[in-house]
């Protein structure tokens, strides 16, 4: 039953339980809720593309500091060893383990950095406005979309202060400046997913 | 909050928000006129497939806690430690609040995932709704923790790349490793493809 009066452009159906509200205009800050399952609605973004894409370079060159710079050394007595995110990929490809190394090296690596190359694509095409950028801006968030559940840094990164605590107690830990760009990293990643709303991405690029 | 004009879902009214971007479209196209995904007004097969993760992650969750996940030789000394074991190791070296975070997130939150997914599911398959707000809630909850179960298998991987390097001892990962993260990201599939529309169409 095709209801041909409705005003599709105002409506908006909650993701959660499918219930259809008239669009209110929000204030800075705002979130709109579903009247019926309280699901989030919509927000208004304080993020602006050009914010967005300054912390996502900021993100990548914290990404790379903290794979290539020291992460931590490890000290048993007097026996020093200095570590690097990035070698431990190495070290599992090594390994007999193929599968354990394939999944590291996904979550790890390929799919944060992945995604954070190809938000500052998306972000500088819809930034600099040029025409050949913007019409891959539809396929670059799609797949932004697809991976985003399975960056896990925020995880990762608890998964570090619990091997630490571990190590602790059988060697000495000294946390170097790859451990801190890497806190800072996540830091940044928080903020910015709980603040870039993808509507607005899919917004901007519809004006193209 | 938004007001709503009428109690209508966008299924009684014909549309569609598309699964991927979000756009309100009439249902009657095939593909999403904004992100040109397919158009469904509910996930296609959502239960068959929420409910085949499910399982497939709770046959996985067997050999995860029954194997090692990591073996250690230290000094010639060979030793095999379970999820549950290395919890209660690090329990009896006084490490509450490690022990207290991997036993929540390798053992509650799983138990929890599978409790809660396999609940909706059977909510959705009787049709009767119940206290759809809190059913909605717990899901969304149970989506949002689900990936931290992934901490163990983070820890192992570090743990064997780490001590390789140091030279203190020998870690290699045990087989319940592979499991427990088949494990957790076949749970993680099942909760994507959990439809909560399903829940309130019954309403």
């Amino acid at each position: 039953m095709l209801k041909q009066n409705l005003p599709i452009d105002n409506l908006v159906a909650c993701h959660s339980c499918d219930l259809l509200h008239e669009k209110t205009a929000l204030g800075e800050d705002e979130k709109a809720w579903c009247s019926r399952c309280g699901s989030l609605l919509y927000r208004t973004n304080n993020n602006t593309i050009e914010i967005s894409l300054a912390l996502t370079i900021a993100s990548l060159l914290l990404f790379l500091f903290a794979q290539l710079l020291p992460f931590l050394s490890i000290d048993v007595d007097g026996n020093k060893t200095t570590i690097y995110l990035i070698s431990t990929i190495d070290t599992l490809s090594q390994l007999d383990n193929v599968l354990l190394g394939i999944a590291g090296a996904l979550f790890l690596v390929v799919i944060p950095l992945g995604v954070l190359l190809l938000d500052l694509l998306l972000l500088s095409a819809l930034y600099s406005n040029k025409r050949p950028l913007t019409l891959f801006a539809r396929q670059l968030l799609l797949l932004i979309g697809r991976l985003a559940p399975w960056n896990m840094l925020e995880i990762f990164l608890l998964g570090v202060l619990v091997t630490i605590v571990k190590l602790a107690s059988i060697a000495e830990i000294s946390l170097h400046q790859g451990f801190w760009a890497f806190v800072a990293l996540v830091m940044i990643n928080l903020f910015v997913s709980t603040t870039l709303e993808p509507e607005e991405l899919w917004q901007a690029i519809d004006k193209h | 909050m938004a007001g709503h004009r009428q109690a209508l879902t966008a299924m009684q009214a014909g549309l569609a928000s598309c699964h991927v971007c979000g756009k309100l479209q009439s249902c009657t196209a095939d593909h999403c006129v904004r992100c040109g995904s397919r158009l469904y007004q509910r996930k296609p097969f959502s239960v068959q497939r929420s409910w085949a993760f499910l399982i497939t992650a709770l046959i996985l969750y067997v050999p995860a806690n029954l194997y090692p996940i990591m073996n250690t030789t230290s000094l010639g000394v060979k030793d095999e430690k379970t999820i549950i074991g290395g919890v209660i190791l690090l329990w009896s070296m006084k490490s509450y609040p490690v022990a207290v975070i991997i036993f929540t997130a390798s053992i509650v939150i799983p138990l929890l995932k599978f409790l809660v997914i396999s609940l909706l599911l059977f909510s959705i398959w009787k049709g009767h709704s119940g206290k759809l707000n809190q059913q909605t809630r717990l899901f969304r909850i149970i989506e949002y923790i689900g990936p931290w179960s992934m901490i163990d298998v983070f820890v192992v991987i570090l743990l064997v790349a780490l001590i390789q390097f140091g030279g203190i001892a020998t870690v290699l990962p045990g087989s319940a490793a592979m499991a427990f993260a088949g494990m957790v990201i076949t749970t993680m599939l099942s909760a994507i493809s959990f439809d909560t529309r399903l829940l309130w169409d019954s309403e």
